[in-house]
């Protein structure tokens, strides 16, 4: 098929006497779209967080395009620049408006010059569907448009995988929609992406595979047709049974 | 029970209905009672007063007053013979001097405020570095200057300096690091609090850019941080401001100096002082209006 772009191997993760990953053992390949779901608590965002180290693991390997970033002379940093990620509560830069917002980190960090980042940045504004709010500030945005620049911030990079921890959690349904079909259109492009999401029918739709977490443990990985009418492991019918 | 009072319903005059025109008219009100004292000095006004007061002490049972009251005295009279006899014409000839002092002080503050801005930065960053000796230095760093009196610091500094390294510290150089490395522990606690008050999503955010620490720390957390605690800096400058008087220990003439030796030339007091007061005063309402222009600006991405 096509090349792994993110590994764990043994992956665990404990806040104290916590253990909230155990044992995780899985991959990513080129071009997939992996939805993450589970119960709450049961370590999915973790997981996504563990994937670009803004939580370290307290044991196991992560490799992202076969180079092991868990590694200590690893310069995350330059790690980062390949791997995007899209938050519950968008985070945009509040003090700066939605263009900068973009361009921020092409320009300081990929050193593309003003213009080039611009251009850039009004063309991704474009895809989301935001041209028109280039010189607004996030404070003036509704949910699903914070979200919408978010998603185009972490394009802006060009990245190999992008990785959404809830993206729609925190919006209202009318903005969900909007939000989800930027997100179809970006795995159609072949954008490789891992999804923390509650939105059963998106991932059906648009997941080429489904992992569920049950306890730190990856439950179940399937695709997902097999997923949601054949559940294998007790926990993830009771779970489908309240969700669906 | 009370009706509520609605400011909508109350024609407010437009005098005041901003904060700042009713500073300008009460700072107008101090220059203008400040000038007409000079232009009609108080002694005429006790002259009348002792006049009303012996007119109406014609009356019988009054004599023992009339014998009481302060004679006039004479129209222009250099010396205050006690009382409240405020006479600004006196000291008139010496505003320039004390005048002399603001640049001064403007210069200790201002240096002051700026380099111990950037120390403080530094400080507050040792401060949430996570590296033990770092820390543990920033710690001890602000124990001492915040538990030492600004005199004794500034005193030790001049003073000591010579005896210590053989270099001939001069006052302005050693006003300015006093006053530096004193704001400079006091700031790094607010700027500490400001940079913790921060969402940490926005640190997260950046890292998962690629952006390194550094340089989100100076574009994203920084500016944010500025913004909440600029209320705090500006106390902290105000007081620099006041506290620069404290140079005067080490043989710097300011403002307040500059008034003290004219009080002492003409053995009066209370008006050189006043003026230096209200020196102080409208610099402080300067400062105090550029900074919520400052704040203003600051605000307007919200």
């Amino acid at each position: 098929m096509s090349e792994t772009i993110i590994k764990t191997e043994g992956l665990f993760k404990s806040f104290g006497k916590l253990d909230v990953l155990k044992d995780i053992s899985t991959e990513i390949r080129q071009g997939e779209v992996v939805a993450v779901i589970g119960p709450s608590g049961c370590g999915k965002s973790t997981l996504l967080r563990c994937m670009n180290l803004l939580e370290t693991p307290t044991q196991g390997h992560i490799y992202f395009k076969g180079e092991e970033i868990t590694a200590p002379k690893t310069n995350i940093s330059n790690v980062r620049q390949h791997l995007g990620m899209v938050f519950q509560q968008f985070n945009l830069f509040p003090h700066m408006t939605v263009l900068k917002n973009v361009t921020y980190a092409p320009i300081k960090v990929s050193k593309l010059s003003s213009d080039e980042a611009k251009q850039l940045g009004m063309e991704l504004l474009e895809k989301v569907g935001l041209k028109e709010k280039a010189d607004v500030y996030p404070s003036k945005l509704s949910g699903g448009q914070k979200q919408r620049v978010a998603i185009a911030r972490a394009l802006a990079m060009q990245p190999d995988v992008i990785l959404f921890d809830e993206p729609t959690s925190a919006l209202d349904p009318e903005m969900v929609q909007e939000v989800l079909e930027v997100m179809k259109g970006l795995a159609k492009t072949g954008m490789t992406m891992a999804i923390v999401t509650h939105e059963m029918g998106f991932a059906r739709e648009v997941a080429d595979r489904v992992w569920f977490l049950n306890e730190g443990c990856l439950a179940e990985d399937a695709e997902p047709d097999t997923f949601f009418t054949n559940p294998q492991c007790d926990r993830a019918k009771q779970f489908l049974e309240k969700m669906l | 029970m009370f009706p509520r009072f609605n400011k909508r319903a109350v024609r407010v005059p437009v005098l005041f209905r901003s904060r700042w025109t009713i500073v300008a008219l009460q700072t107008f009100l101090v220059i203008f009672l400040a000038g007409h004292l000079v232009a009609q000095p108080l002694p005429s006004i006790a002259q009348s007063a002792a006049t009303a007061i012996e007119h109406r002490a014609t009356s019988e049972q009054q004599t023992a007053i009339v014998a009481q009251a302060p004679p006039p005295p004479p129209t222009d009279a250099p010396a205050s013979k006690g009382g409240f006899d405020l006479d600004f014409r006196r000291i008139a000839p010496d505003i320039p001097f004390i005048l002399a002092g603001i640049p001064v002080t403007l210069i200790f503050t201002i240096s002051s405020v700026l380099l111990g801005l950037v120390w403080a930065s530094a400080l507050s960053l040792c401060k949430i570095s996570g590296v033990k000796p770092l820390q543990w230095f920033s710690f001890f760093y602000t124990t001492i200057f915040r538990g030492t009196p600004l005199l004794l610091q500034l005193s030790l500094i001049y003073f000591a300096t010579p005896q210590l390294t053989g270099y001939n510290i001069t006052p302005y150089q050693a006003g300015v690091l006093t006053f530096t490395l004193n704001s400079g522990a006091y700031m790094s606690e607010t700027i500490r609090a400001g940079i913790q008050a921060v969402d940490k999503g926005q640190a997260e955010a950046s890292l998962s850019l690629g952006v390194p620490y550094w340089l989100l720390m100076l574009d994203v957390i920084m500016p944010q941080a500025l913004k909440n605690i600029l209320p705090a800096l500006v106390n902290e400058t105000i007081s620099l401001l006041k506290d620069s008087s404290l140079v005067s220990t080490i043989g710097v003439v300011e403002i307040l100096r500059a008034a003290q030796i004219v009080g002492a030339n003409k053995y009066i007091y209370f008006e050189p002082l006043l003026f230096a007061g209200l020196i102080y005063y409208v610099l402080v309402m300067g400062l105090t209006y550029a900074a919520s222009l400052l704040e203003t600006r600051l605000r307007r991405s919200e």
